[in-house]
C-alpha cells in the first residue's frame, strides 16, 4: 500500500459484498410477503367458491376452480363442501359426497 | 535519561501545516457518510410511517372483507318455515344491511362496495377523485345476495336446483354476485 493511501481495493470490494448481501436478503424478505398474500387470496377464493357452490349446487368448474392441485402448481388451496341430504334420518344416512374447489398459482 | 518517543510526530510535515491530505480526505468522507446516514434515517422513518399506515389499511380492509361475508348483522338468516331463526349463512349477504359500523370500519376511513357490472356503489361512497386517496385497499369476494330472512324450504330449493338457475324466482332470488370492497384513509 502506498503511503498516505487510505482506501484499499479490498475494503471497497468488502463494502460492495456487504451491500449485495443486504440487497439479496431484503429481496427475499419482500418476496416472502407477497407470496403469503397470494396464498391468502387463493385460500379466500376457494372458500368463497365452496360456499357458493354449496348454496347453488355449482360444480368447481362452474365456479372457475379445479378439483385438485396439479403438480406444476406453485401454491394451491382446496376448500371442500359436502352434499346436503334433507331426507337423512338417524340410521338411514346417505354417505355425503364431497366436492373440492381448488385454486392455485 | 531517554526522551519518550512521540508517535504522532510527522517528520516530513512542514511547519504550520495543520492538516495532511489524508486527514482532509477522511474528513470529507466522514461528512459525506454522516449526511448519507441522516438522509437514510429520514427515508427510513418516512417509509416506516407509510408502512404502518399501509398495514393498518390492510388490516382494517381484511377485517371488513371477513365481516362482509360473516357478520350476523349482514349475512342471511336461515329460518324455519314458521319464521324461527335456525342459523346464519356465511357468504349470503343482505346488501341493505351493509354499513360502516357493521363492517368494523373506523370513522376516518372511507369505503365503497361495488357489485360486478354496476358502476355505482351499492354501499358507502364513491372513491374521491380530488384529492384522490394515496392508498386504496381492494378485495373481491364471491357471495350470493338475498333480501330478508331465507326459509329452509326455499334454501333447499336452491341446494337442489339446477346449477346456474335462479332458485327463488326473479324477485328475491339467491343470486351469485362478485362484490369488491374498496377502502381508503380520509
Amino acid at each position: 500500500m502506498k503511503k498516505g493511501f487510505i482506501f484499499s481495493t479490498d475494503a471497497a470490494i468488502g463494502i460492495a459484498v456487504v451491500f449485495l448481501a443486504i440487497g439479496t436478503a431484503s429481496l427475499f424478505y419482500f418476496n416472502t410477503g407477497s407470496e403469503a398474500k397470494i396464498f391468502q387470496t387463493i385460500e379466500q377464493n376457494a372458500s368463497d367458491a365452496a360456499a357458493i357452490g354449496f348454496y347453488l349446487n355449482k360444480t368447481p368448474a362452474d365456479m372457475g376452480m379445479g378439483t385438485a392441485i396439479s403438480d406444476d402448481a406453485k401454491q394451491g388451496y382446496c376448500a371442500t363442501n359436502y352434499t346436503y341430504n334433507p331426507d337423512n334420518q338417524l340410521g338411514t344416512q346417505a354417505v355425503p359426497a364431497e366436492k373440492k374447489y381448488c385454486g392455485k398459482t | 535519561m531517554r526522551r519518550p518517543v512521540n508517535c504522532f510526530k510527522v517528520k516530513n510535515m512542514k511547519k504550520a501545516q495543520l492538516l495532511s491530505l489524508d486527514l482532509l480526505i477522511a474528513l470529507v468522507a466522514i461528512v459525506f457518510a454522516l449526511g448519507l446516514l441522516v438522509q437514510l434515517s429520514e427515508t427510513r422513518i418516512y417509509s416506516q410511517k407509510e408502512e404502518t399506515m399501509q398495514k393498518e389499511l390492510e388490516s382494517i380492509g381484511n377485517t371488513a372483507a371477513v365481516r362482509l361475508v360473516g357478520n350476523p348483522d349482514i349475512i342471511c338468516s336461515l329460518t324455519s318455515d314458521s319464521g324461527t331463526h335456525i342459523s346464519y349463512l356465511e357468504n349470503c349477504i343482505d346488501t341493505a344491511k351493509i354499513n360502516q359500523p357493521n363492517l368494523g370500519i373506523p370513522q376516518n376511513y372511507g369505503f365503497a362496495l361495488f357489485e360486478k357490472g354496476n358502476p355505482n356503489p351499492i354501499a358507502g361512497t364513491a372513491i374521491p377523485t380530488a384529492p384522490a386517496p394515496k392508498n386504496v385497499f381492494a378485495e373481491k369476494r364471491i357471495v350470493v345476495t338475498h333480501s330478508g330472512p331465507l326459509s329452509k324450504s326455499d334454501f333447499e330449493k336452491c341446494l337442489a336446483g339446477p346449477a346456474g338457475n335462479p332458485c327463488l324466482g326473479a324477485t328475491n332470488r339467491l343470486a351469485q354476485n362478485e362484490i369488491t370492497l374498496y377502502l381508503w384513509r380520509q
